[in-house]
């Protein structure tokens, strides 16, 4: 193109440019699938069931973590204990109270365990020096 | 043609509706483009506007609310007006004063590498030249070379008579063969006469 370029040249030139401008293929129409609702969400019944088996999920979700919860922390220790002391009828002797530290019980072992090394402190007799 | 819907009593299904979408975009889309991109002056922009001024036409109809659209294709060049002059003023927030890279995003189907370079060069040229004109002449070379529209069709869209687009579309490619040939591209004169539609 240059300055004896004919009248027709600045149409061709015009023609040509939009012509480059434009796309070819020309893009398609602009996916819309995304802003409709699906069929599950609009529908009345299977939003209800969704959202009662939401709100069960939740609930236990959060039963679970309130246990978990409680177990960690104290009363769930103080619990456990409780639960692992001896029966009246159980053989062994439970210390895990600090009953070691009780001077008269302490007294009572060294005694026992000079006169006959081989006997095993009687429960029963436990109990009456506890007191439990 | 197809109508706009939104004020219908009984919405059409999605595929209905969806084709009725597809229609509209066929009918009006090159159109919408072509006012975005007399704006704009960006292929790439004026195609972002095109597709969000038909995303919210179909916004529109989904929410079944609000303004009933009785002109889907006055609707959606308003829209797409008032989205290129969003464009605008973002981009001015943007850019400042420069406008970005005026040559790129220029698109050619030229083989020859040297030819495409002279080509990119003079389009280059030319859309800087033709973004120094007024929007309403951008506006009618837009519609007449872009579109290929008839002067009666021009006359229709912008409005105005037939005796009017001739003048308007003589005046506007005369003030851009007189900017062109500052470039050395064009005498004044060769804008003269021209092909009228």
């Amino acid at each position: 193109m240059n300055a004896n370029a004919t009248p027709d040249d600045i149409d061709r030139l015009l023609s040509g440019y939009f012509k480059a401008q434009m796309k070819q293929p020309w893009p398609a129409a602009p996916s819309t699938h995304l802003s409709e609702p699906s069929e599950r969400v609009a529908s009345p019944a299977a939003f209800a069931g969704n959202h009662n088996r939401a709100r069960i999920t939740l609930a236990a979700s959060v039963a679970l973590l309130l246990g978990t919860c409680w177990m960690l922390s104290g009363d769930g220790q103080r619990l456990q204990r409780t639960r692992s002391q001896p029966t009246t009828n159980s053989p062994a002797i439970n210390l895990m109270d600090g009953s070691a530290s009780n001077p008269a019980v302490l007294e009572h072992l060294k005694k026992d365990k000079a006169t006959n090394p081989a006997d095993m402190l009687d429960p029963m007799e436990m109990k009456d020096i506890f007191g439990k | 043609m197809p109508r706009g819907s939104a004020n219908k009593p009984d919405p059409p299904s999605g595929t209905a509706r969806r084709a009725e979408f597809e229609a509209l975009y066929q009918a009006h889309s090159r159109e919408v483009w072509a006012l975005a991109y007399a704006r704009r002056m960006d292929a790439d922009q004026a195609m972002d506007i095109t597709q969000e001024a038909f995303l919210r036409l179909w916004k529109q109809w989904e929410s079944g609310s609000g303004e009933a659209i009785q002109n889907p294709r006055a609707w959606l060049m308003r829209v797409a007006r008032n989205l290129a002059e969003d464009y605008a003023k973002s981009a001015f927030r943007r850019n400042g004063t420069q406008p970005p890279e005026m040559l790129n995003g220029v698109r050619s189907a030229q083989p020859e590498p040297t030819q495409h370079l002279e080509q990119q060069e003079l389009f280059g040229v030319l859309r800087k030249e033709m973004d120094a004109l007024s929007a309403a002449d951008r506006e009618i070379l837009t519609l007449r070379y872009a579109l290929e529209y008839e002067t009666h069709e021009i006359a229709e869209t912008l409005g105005v008579d037939v005796t009017a687009v001739h003048m308007r579309l003589s005046r506007a490619r005369h003030r851009l063969a007189e900017r062109l040939s500052t470039h050395g591209e064009f005498a004044p004169d060769a804008a003269e006469g021209g092909t009228e539609p």
